[in-house]
């Protein structure tokens, strides 16, 4: 990708806490138009990029570039073309829905009736009509965070910076912020999302890099990123009972990771291999073994991301 | 700028916390104050006496002195001092007095001299102040007589004249109302102003609590902020502003409401009043700013130092006042450093000095303050920038 198309673009970017190296030499492209996800386990420095690519926190070495030009704390034309939301949400607690959206707007925006005309827009957007005079206080949690994701927006920016925005919203108010950003991404904005949710993230973004130790240890689109590991599809089949030699021989099948039997439901992991699931069933009808409901499952990127990054516990002192 | 000052104009406006330090406060202290301070003010107004007056021949023979008794208790006369109670004898008189129902009371000997008594009851209930009030214009009466029998006797042709008696009848009894200072003295005026130097001093939380919200190291909202496309000295202006707008119309108030309901005085100068207070709110925010740019630090100890500095502004009784005084008197630097003391001062000159000098010189200190407040304030925002997330 040539760097005059990238929304950013990052060269060997290192950020250091004294010894602790937050961001290792991370570089990375954004094309215009891209849903671009930023994943990682806590402390893998996705959210230690992120300042550093909107310069809330200075770095020891790299390049940071947006829109093609150098981003510096006082890049103010840079900063009117970006939005953020933000993982926690960031609204004044005394203002309506309406004085919030038009007090983050107005940092970007000077023009009183092109701001109404952004601040009514945003609001639509995000559903809130209905909760314009309501002080944040009074909002519940999903209506809180469509006003944090109204706040960023407002001033139509080109690129978004997404941080875990549906974190603890019901069902409902999620899907109304996913496909929002759906809709944002139609319309052109080019948006980096980071979160924990992982069918998020396979739903939304068009390329995804995973973050762990400050490093990219992988990255391209959720199909390129399942075909890098090698796991492969979960194979579960309804076999009431099943004895010990016929539990074995499926164990022993060339792509079979792990097979077991708990309540009646044979599962199977799968390494990735392209006829797991009739070898299984074929094992079992050599058997003599009737089956009923067969349910297959190809990889997701929750997989990916656990093969990856590991599942010890991160968090941890 | 403007976004950030309406921001925190509204936020602020809302702040029920900060309404109730900066608004509430004072007004509700005013009340509490004016039910305090009905008794004082009654204590300094009470200054006339009771005499009696033994009305018997001698009394009766003496020249002139009924006149200047009756002069002297005629409620409708501006001359009024005490009121008069007439006895029989100087027994019921005495008696009169040991009852405390007269501070003093009046005899006349042979040789027409009056003599005036006062019982130890008297001076322990009532002080000497009466009396010797009663005593001065007695001792005028006695001067004023003799002048005249000297006349009298060495040249009769002047009595005849009515410009000698004129002269005698003039001086005979005059009182003076002499007053050192520009306006009445007010016994309660200094709580009340250092009242509102205490709700200027609180409010500096509102500058506080403004200026944390646009620090990235304060929170997210603070982080949210650092993000605009505008310089951030312009949005930190524009909150201070707010904020300092909301404390002036929160003292403002407060005074007018000192003023209006409580009678309070300030002067005549109006436009003065209006300096010091715009003067005070504006070096509290300044104090808020600095203070908002220690992230640790909780606006209770705002609260806490604002108590501790009201209470060499007087504010906490005669104790805090002879307090205060002291430190103005022994080591006047220490008190001149106190922001609260400068704004009590500053309406304190404004009600009793004849010159601006000293009220100037409050409110020059006032805004030196300010300037150091900003630009120590200043000098730790740039300290505590974006690498301290």
């Amino acid at each position: 990708m040539a760097s005059n198309e990238a929304v950013v673009r990052i060269r060997n970017l290192v950020k250091r806490y004294g010894e602790l190296v937050a961001v290792d030499h991370l570089s990375l492209d954004i094309a215009p138009g891209e849903v671009f996800g930023l994943l990682g386990p806590n402390g893998s420095g996705k959210t230690t990029t992120i300042n550093c690519i909107l310069q809330l926190l200075s770095y020891d070495h790299g390049e940071i570039e947006l829109f093609g030009q150098p981003m510096r704390p006082t890049s103010y034309q840079l900063k009117r073309r970006i939005g953020v939301v933000p993982q926690e949400v960031a609204v004044f607690d005394e203002l309506t829905v309406r004085e919030n959206v038009d007090s983050f707007c107005a940092l970007y925006v000077r023009d009183r009736a092109r701001r109404r005309e952004l601040v009514d827009a945003a609001i639509d957007f995000v559903g809130l009509q209905k909760f314009e005079d309501f002080r944040p206080k009074k909002l519940s949690g999903g209506l809180l965070r469509r006003l944090n994701i109204a706040c960023g927006i407002a001033h139509r920016p080109e690129l978004i910076i997404m941080d875990e925005p549906t974190v603890a919203v019901d069902p409902q108010s999620r899907e109304s912020i996913l496909s929002g950003i759906e809709r944002l991404n139609a319309e052109g904005t080019t948006v980096i999302y980071t979160s924990h949710y992982m069918e998020e993230v396979e739903r939304l973004c068009s390329r995804i890099m995973i973050m762990d130790h400050g490093r990219s240890v992988a990255s391209g689109t959720a199909d390129e990123l399942k075909g890098m590991i090698g796991t492969g599809e979960k194979v579960s089949v309804e076999v009431g009972e099943m004895d010990e030699a016929t539990l074995e021989r499926v164990r022993s099948l060339p792509h079979v990771r792990s097979a077991e039997v708990d309540a009646g439901m044979l599962r199977v992991q799968c390494a990735s291999g392209a006829h797991n699931l009739a070898d299984v069933l074929g094992v079992l009808a050599e058997n003599g073994l009737s089956y009923g409901r067969v349910l297959s499952e190809p990889p997701t990127l929750n997989d990916v991301f656990l093969e990856i990054t590991g599942r010890a516990l991160r968090d941890e002192a | 700028m403007l976004a950030s000052l309406r921001a925190s104009v509204l936020s602020l406006a809302r702040d029920k916390a900060l309404l109730v330090w900066t608004l509430a406060f004072p007004i509700i202290m005013t009340l509490i104050f004016m039910g305090m301070f009905s008794g004082i003010q009654d204590a300094y107004t009470t200054v006339g006496s009771t005499l009696g007056v033994v009305r018997d021949k001698n009394y009766s023979a003496a020249m002139g002195l009924d006149e200047t008794i009756q002069a002297i208790s005629d409620p409708t006369s501006s001359d009024h001092i005490c009121n008069v109670t007439y006895y029989e004898s100087a027994a019921d008189a005495e008696a009169a007095a040991n009852a405390t129902e007269v501070d003093a009371y009046l005899t006349v000997d042979a040789e027409g001299a009056p003599q005036l008594h006062v019982t130890n009851a008297s001076l322990s209930e009532n002080g000497t102040l009466p009396t010797s009030v009663l005593a001065e214009i007695l001792d005028t009466y006695q001067h004023t007589r003799a002048a005249a029998e000297k006349v009298a006797a060495t040249r009769p042709e002047l009595l005849a004249t009515g410009e000698a008696i004129g002269a005698f009848t003039e001086s005979a009894v005059q009182t003076v109302r002499l007053t050192a200072t520009k306006n009445p003295p007010s016994p309660d005026a200094r709580y009340y102003y250092a009242l509102l130097a205490m709700a200027a001093g609180m409010g500096a939380t509102a500058a506080m609590v403004s200026v944390r919200r646009l620090l990235p190291t304060a929170g997210p909202l603070g982080a949210r902020q650092a993000l605009a496309a505008v310089p951030r000295w312009r949005m930190l202006v524009g909150a201070l502003l707010g904020a300092w707008l909301c404390e002036f119309a929160c003292l403002l108030v407060a005074a007018l409401f000192m003023w209006g309901v409580a009678g309070v005085s300030f002067g005549n100068d109006a436009s003065g009043v209006v300096v010091a207070l715009a003067a005070s709110s504006l070096m509290a925010c300044a104090a808020g700013t600095l203070c908002g740019t220690v992230t640790r630090m909780e606006t209770s100890m705002i609260s806490g130092i604002t108590c501790l500095l009201s209470l060499f502004t007087g504010l906490y009784g005669t104790a805090s006042q002879q307090l205060a005084d002291t430190i103005e008197t022994s080591v006047p630097a220490l008190a001149h450093a106190n922001p609260l003391w400068q704004t009590t001062n500053s309406f304190y000159a404004l009600l009793y000095y004849d010159t601006p000098d000293a009220f100037l010189e409050s409110v020059a200190a006032l805004l030196i303050m300010t300037l150091v407040f900003l630009a120590l304030a200043s000098f730790r925002l740039r300290r505590t920038s974006y690498d301290h997330l």
